[in-house]
Formats: C-alpha cells, sequence, structure tokens
C-alpha cells in the first residue's frame, strides 16, 4: 500500500510536471545519482514528504534521485552518515530540527552537530499544539491553565525529549501551572491516550498522519499553539504567547534538505533552485497537505536561521 | 450481519490472485521450514521480513501468517519420520508418532495431525472473528495501569512455562530484560549503556536479535552436533485416516482445539505449550494412558491440533492490543510497523482490510495444507534429506543479508552475529533462546507503562488495583507464581519436562 501510494505520488508528479527545467549553473553537477538519506523509518512523517518531493527533484536535477533510510539513533545514525559524506552535493539528507540538533546536545559526540547542515529548502513544518478530547471540560486554553493553577492537569507529550516535551518542560519551568507531562510513544500513542482519557490534554506537532485528521474530525479540539505566530490554516487558534506565556523554545516541528556545508556554492544553487521550483508546484503541495507544505518557498538561509534558533533554545532548555 | 459481510470481504481479498499466491507461498514456505529441523518459523519469518517491504501491508501479514501456522503442520512430518522436531511444536509428536512410524503408521500419524490442525485451524479463525472485534473493544479501555498488569503476568507465564528448568528459564528472562534497557529511557528520554555508539541510542534492533538467537544460534548448534538426518521409515503407510480413526481422535482434537485457542491468547504462549498442556491432558483423559509413549494416536492428534490453533490464535493479542505473544508475532509486529501500520486497539477500524485479509487467507490457507499435506509426504520426507552442510551454509548467508536490509545497516548484522553465538552458548548451557526474546519484549513494554502509571498517579501504587482488569491479572499473575512453588504442581510441571 505504501509502495502503491509512493508510485502514485511518484505518477503525479511527473503529469503534473515541475514546469522549468533545470539551472543552468555552470558547473556538471549533477552527473550521476543523488541519494537522500532520511534518518528516520519508511512510513514516518519526514519519509514520507521526502518520498514525494524526490521525484520531482529527479525532474528538476534531471538524474535519478533515491531516498535512503538510514533509521537509529533518533536520528543520530543517519544523520552521522550524511555528515561524514563526501560535500559534493551527491548525499544529501532530509532531517528534522530536532534530528539535525538535539542528538549533539543530548549525547555529546556522534559525529556531527548542527553546524554540519546546509539546508537548501524547507520540506515540511507542523506546529505544536495543545489539544483536548473532543468531550472536554476545557473549552478554551485559559480553562485549562486556570485548571492547572488550582490542581494537577496531566498533559500527554511524545517523549520527554520530543520538541514537544521540551517545550512543555520549559513551560513548566517558567510558570507555577501544576501541569504533569506524561510521555508516550510517539504522536501515535499520545493520541490514543488522549482520546481514550488516559490524559486530559496532549502536547503535539500537528503532524498531517495523526494529529490533523483528528482535528478535522473533532475528535479532539485545539485549544492553542506553541509557536510565536498564528497559525495560517487555524488562525483562530491563540498563540501561548499572546496568553501570556513567553519565551518558550521554538516549537515548529520542521524539516528540510541539507547538503554539507562545504559543498560547493554552485551546487547549493542549483539544488536550492530544483527545491524551489518542487516546493512551489501545486501537486507536491497538495500531497504534502494542507497545513504541512510551507505555503511559500522557505529558502535555504532561513532554515539555516530557524535552525540555529530552534538550536539555542533546544540547547538552553535541555542543558 | 456485520460480522458475515467483513468475512465475506476478507475472504474475496484473500481470493484475489496476488493474495492467492502469497497464501500459496507462505504455507509452502512453511510447511519446508516445518519439515526441516534448524530453521523454526521465528527465523523464516524474520528471513522473509525484507520481502514484505514491497508488499501491500494485508499480502505482507498473509505470507507471514502463512509461514507460522504452515510450519506447525510441517513441523510433525520430521517428527514422526525422523524422530527430530521439525520445530519446537512438533516436539511431543517425535515420541508417540514415531512409534506408530516404526509400527507403519507413519501415514495414519501424519494424516490425523493434518486433519486435527486443519479443524483447531478453522476453530481458532472462527475465535478471531468472533471475539477479537470484541476483544479489540475491550482492549481501547486497557490503560498504562493494564498493559504494566498483563506485561508482568506475560513475563511471569514466559520464565514458568518455557522449556527447561525455572531457574534457567529465569536466567533467560532476566538476560532479555537487561538487553532491552539498552538504549533510551523511554521515560526521560536519557541514554543505557549507548556506550557512546549513536546505532545503540535505539536499543538493539528485536530483529536482528531474533534471527541471530533463533536462526544462527540453531545452526551453530547443529553443526556442534554434527547431526547426521537419515530418513529409516521406509513404509509411510496410509495416510488418510479411517471412520473410525477420526471416532477415536474427535475428542482429542477438540480438546486440542480448545487448548490451543486459549494458550495462543496468553503472552508467552503459541504452539509450544498448546501442544505439551494438549499432551498431558490427553494422558491425563486416556482410558488406556500406558499406551501413551508407545504409539497413541491421541497424543499426536492432540497436540498437534492445539499447535495450530495456538498459532493462529496468537494473531488476536497482536492485532487487538498490540501485544506479540511470541517471537514469530513479535517479528510480524515489526513488518507491520514498517508497513506504517501500529498494531493496536484501532487497528481493525483503521484498517479492517489487514484484518479480514488475513482472517480469510487462514481459512484458505488451511486449506491448502490439507491438501498439500495428504498427498505430498513421501515428498517433503525427500526434503529433510538435504545434507546438513548445504542447509547451514546457505542459512548463515540469508540470515547476514536479512540482518543488513533491515536498516540498511552493517551494525545489525553484528548484532545478529553476536546474538547468534551467544544464543548457541546459553544453549549449550541449557538456557533457551525464547525467554530471552519475550522478556526482550514485553520488559520495555512493562516499565513504560508501570512508570507511566506512576506518573499519572502521583507516585500512588493503588492504580494497578483500581480497576477490575488490572485486579483479574495480578490475581493470574500471583496464582502462577504460587503454583510454580508449589511442591505438587511443580513435580507435575517436571515430569512433562523430562519427557521433552
Amino acid at each position: 500500500m505504501k509502495f502503491a501510494t509512493v508510485a502514485a505520488v511518484g505518477a503525479a508528479a511527473l503529469v503534473a510536471s515541475c514546469s522549468a527545467l533545470g539551472s543552468e549553473g555552470s558547473s556538471d553537477y549533477p552527473s550521476g545519482s543523488v541519494s537522500i538519506i532520511v534518518p528516520v523509518p519508511a512510513g514516518s512523517s519526514t519519509d514520507l514528504s521526502t518520498r514525494v518531493v524526490a521525484p520531482c527533484l529527479e525532474e528538476e536535477l534531471g538524474t535519478s534521485v533515491v531516498v535512503e533510510n538510514r533509521e537509529g539513533g533518533s536520528g543520530a545514525v543517519g544523520n552521522g552518515v550524511f555528515a561524514q559524506a563526501e560535500a559534493d552535493g551527491y548525499t544529501l539528507v532530509s532531517t528534522t530540527a530536532a534530528n539535525a540538533a538535539l542528538p549533539p546536545i543530548l549525547e555529546g559526540n556522534v559525529g556531527y552537530t548542527v553546524d554540519d547542515f546546509r539546508p537548501v529548502g524547507m520540506i515540511g513544518v507542523a506546529p505544536v499544539v495543545l489539544l483536548v478530547p473532543a468531550d472536554s471540560p476545557f473549552q478554551s486554553a485559559e480553562d485549562l491553565f486556570a485548571a492547572a493553577e488550582s490542581g494537577t492537569v496531566t498533559v500527554g507529550v511524545p517523549g520527554m525529549t520530543s520538541v514537544p516535551g521540551i517545550s512543555v518542560n520549559a513551560l513548566i519551568d517558567r510558570t507555577d501551572l501544576q501541569i504533569e507531562p506524561v510521555p508516550f510513544d510517539g504522536n501515535g500513542g499520545t493520541m490514543a491516550a488522549l482520546v481514550s482519557g488516559e490524559v486530559q490534554a496532549g502536547y503535539m506537532s500537528a503532524d498531517g498522519g495523526v494529529a490533523l485528521p483528528r482535528i478535522e474530525s473533532g475528535e479532539v479540539r485545539v485549544l492553542a499553539t506553541a509557536v510565536t505566530e498564528p497559525i495560517e490554516t487555524m488562525p483562530d487558534v491563540p498563540t501561548l504567547e499572546s496568553l501570556g506565556y513567553s519565551g518558550l523554545p521554538y516549537a515548529d516541528s520542521f524539516w528540510f534538505l541539507a547538503a554539507q556545508p562545504e559543498t560547493p556554492n554552485e551546487v547549493v544553487t542549483t539544488l536550492e533552485d530544483a527545491m524551489e521550483t518542487c516546493m512551489t508546484s501545486e501537486s507536491i503541495a497538495s500531497e504534502l497537505g494542507e497545513g504541512v507544505a510551507p505555503s511559500s518557498f522557505i529558502d535555504g538561509a532561513e532554515v539555516k536561521k530557524r535552525l540555529e534558533q530552534a538550536a539555542g533554545d533546544y540547547a538552553e532548555s535541555v542543558g | 450481519m456485520d460480522v458475515l459481510s467483513n468475512f465475506a470481504g476478507g475472504l474475496e481479498l484473500a481470493l484475489s490472485a496476488e493474495n492467492l499466491l502469497f497464501v500459496l507461498l507462505g504455507v509452502s514456505v512453511g510447511m519446508m521450514v516445518g519439515v526441516l529441523p534448524g530453521l523454526g518459523p521465528a527465523p523464516t519469518v524474520a528471513l522473509l521480513l525484507p520481502i514484505t517491504f514491497g508488499l501491500d501491508s494485508t499480502t505482507a501479514i498473509i505470507l507471514l501468517a502463512g509461514v507460522y501456522y504452515g510450519a506447525m503442520y510441517g513441523g510433525t512430518i520430521t517428527s514422526v519420520l525422523l524422530r527430530i522436531p521439525g520445530e519446537a511444536a512438533s516436539v511431543v509428536s517425535t515420541v508417540d508418532g514415531h512409534e506408530m512410524a516404526k509400527n507403519g503408521q507413519a501415514g495414519r500419524a501424519l494424516g490425523l495431525a493434518a486433519i486435527g490442525s486443519f479443524i483447531g485451524g478453522l476453530v481458532a479463525t472462527a475465535c478471531l472473528i468472533l471475539f477479537a472485534p470484541a476483544l479489540a473493544d475491550f482492549a481501547l479501555s486497557f490503560g498504562s495501569p493494564e498493559y504494566a498488569v498483563l506485561a508482568l503476568l506475560g513475563l511471569i507465564l514466559v520464565s514458568y512455562t518455557s522449556a527447561g528448568t525455572m531457574t534457567k528459564s529465569l536466567i533467560a528472562v532476566g538476560i532479555g530484560l537487561i538487553l532491552a534497557t539498552i538504549g533510551q529511557d523511554p521515560m526521560t528520554g536519557g541514554s543505557r549503556w549507548a556506550l557512546g555508539v549513536p546505532a545503540l541510542l535505539d536499543g538493539i534492533d528485536e530483529v536482528a536479535v531474533i534471527m541471530g538467537l533463533f536462526g544462527l544460534s540453531e545452526i551453530l548448534n547443529n553443526v556442534a552436533d554434527n547431526r547426521r538426518r537419515r530418513s529409516s521409515i521406509r513404509n509411510v503407510g496410509r495416510v488418510l485416516p479411517t471412520g473410525r480413526d477420526l471416532r477415536e481422535n474427535a475428542g482429542a482434537i477438540g480438546r486440542g482445539s480448545v487448548i490451543g485457542t486459549g494458550l495462543g491468547l496468553v503472552p508467552g504462549g503459541g504452539g509450544v505449550l498448546g501442544s505439551l498442556v494438549s499432551y498431558g491432558v490427553e494422558r491425563k483423559v486416556s482410558a488406556t494412558p500406558e499406551r501413551f509413549g508407545r504409539g497413541a494416536p491421541q497424543a499426536v492428534s492432540g497436540p498437534e491440533t492445539a499447535n495450530n490453533s495456538a498459532s493462529i490464535s496468537t494473531f488476536i493479542p497482536l492485532l487487538t492490543l498490540g501485544f506479540p505473544p511470541n517471537g514469530v508475532l513479535a517479528v510480524i509486529f515489526g513488518a507491520l510497523l514498517i508497513q506504517g501500520v501500529t498494531p493496536g486497539p484501532t487497528l481493525i477500524a483503521d484498517h479492517p482490510e489487514i484484518f479480514w485479509g488475513v482472517v480469510g487467507s487462514m481459512v484458505i490457507g488451511n486449506v491448502m495444507l490439507l491438501i498439500m499435506n495428504i498427498p505430498l509426504v513421501p515428498l517433503f520426507v525427500k526434503i529433510a534429506e538435504i545434507p546438513p552442510e548445504v542447509l547451514a551454509a546457505l542459512t548463515v548467508a540469508i540470515l547476514i543479508v536479512g540482518a543488513y536490509s533491515i536498516n540498511g545497516n552493517a551494525f545489525d548484522v553484528g548484532v545478529m552475529v553476536a546474538a547468534g553465538i551467544a544464543g548457541y552458548l546459553l544453549r549449550r548451557l541449557g538456557i533457551p533462546p525464547a525467554p530471552i526474546v519475550l522478556a526482550f519484549i514485553l520488559g520495555p513494554i512493562f516499565e513504560t507503562n508501570f512508570r507511566r502509571s506512576l506518573i499519572l498517579s502521583d507516585g500512588s501504587f493503588g492504580i494497578f488495583v483500581s480497576s477490575p482488569v488490572t485486579v483479574v491479572l495480578l490475581i493470574a499473575a500471583m496464582t502462577v507464581l504460587a503454583s510454580a512453588v508449589l511442591p505438587k504442581v511443580r513435580r507435575a510441571r517436571e515430569t512433562i519436562e523430562a519427557e521433552d
């Protein structure tokens, strides 16, 4: 089924064809096949969105693009393989900011640091949101925070060292709220606990696989978002900052394509141009899903800025 | 009826050309590994895992399930003809089954086993159809404390019911639990025993461990024993049982179906446990218990029925609770995860095609096996004669490729080889591999849910007696523990062990 989907996506991308031809850079890059390492398992949201974009990159670059899963160590294994590869544009990585930044912070020497990524474009974003089940007594974030002032409120998170886990701990540190974070196994486990009523609220990224479908179906309600700007697709949802909780770590879960820092500039330009064409293609945006695909292309420099900010925030919160 | 139309849909899905092909492939491979000593269903299912990456998720599970229950049929053949268990669940048939074969009744033993397996398979499939959706609803009410207590009960059962002495089972369980702590702390995210190796941050891969502990260590063991397998049975005799045979064995087959289906549900259960208990029960109810050990047909038909029905009912906890009760199901659990499907309470609702398609394929697969078993018996005798050195070399090559292909990572090959060598040494010490793997899988389930429960209850142990489910499970756990130390039960257990 998964492969059928990928094949269908590939076919769709080819038919819709990402119009422009490859960049007219002076170098002969690419002259061979390009591999994109995905440091998380096949089927995860980073993996699937990379596989959506890959056929378009193939078209743009005029060479075959192979997506390779090298999972392990919360992304450390695949990112390590990428960082040690030749900086020639033939070994790229598609990784989340958390997988790029957290293992070096938490584990020390894992063979790379956050400086080993030279992003060439954003693939997807998923803002961290505060969720309650449909039948929850909390109608607003204010209700929930009021309850957390007088008594304990349990909040499920997809792991303590996930972006939501770090963010919720920062919230607890900065306030007197009696929030009890409870780690579950990924977004799926957190959602199951939330829907079955084991926890009163959930704090997780609004990903296309688990959270967005249940927000749409009304099984869960979004009370607030931890990102600083309102979410485009959910403009009515207040930000935690607007509710008076500021200084929280960067809470957009995002994933991007990157090359090594020493990669020649012309190669990076070629890749960035290809990414821009692909990420602004409507068919790709609809395959990635509304609320996941960025509404306009976010270039390498901007991704780099966000990555550094996120890494700095994580280091501060965890360290 | 909703169930009927769902089942009809599943049957239709299973009858599609592709699925039909993979059921046939699964049960044929299963039959063969059942026949071949050394290769059991767990390593085979693990070996086939990379093949399933490219398949539709329903087809993938149809294939792997077929291997499991196919092996239950095939295992009997080697046990009866050569007195070597083709796989662990057919251990009991080496006694009476082989005695029957020496008396020229090999065909009768195999025929009864095949028909019993078929009936047991259908009974277990019916339970899967009728009760799994209900069990799934019930499973949704399973929160962290319920899972913690269930995993605890599983760990106790694993230590109590495995082959070998209790002490050695406990050592095996301990090894599995310690191995399971490698990697990230499930609550805090801190690393444990990672030794600065990035590949160890996520812990060691359970599939690589299973391939090593079951597959490689078995081969090393066979090589060390320099086992020669030569068929000593020339006269197979009549395969189709007579009406009188069927009447005499109806009770054993009926009881075997119930025992097998029930024991497949229990964590740590499955074919091995089912066949051992059925053997014990048949001897107890027999009017002529002195014939047991000298070629009693009920000593073959009962256990062989039980192991097949257990192999099918083990799918109930996997598909409804997301709990793999044994090593084979643990690999199937992994196959589903790789397909992006998380087995758990919502599986039947979210992926009805997987559940009903697999159920449909089980009916078809059992029919295929019945047809295959009766006329093909003489052919399978030949396969058991592949020279062991050829078989060993081929299998090692397949294991290495298989381990590499789990994550495309040479590290897992190392894990597999290390697990294989360790498993071999432990076997030599009489420490069985199955409890290691089961504890390795149950340990994190227990730890995570236990610690999470205590966070939810603010440190109060009262949460573990707060629901009827946890109370019942705790009583069951204590009963098993108590029976393990009471002298009378211990003697009975030792008797069963002595006959293994």
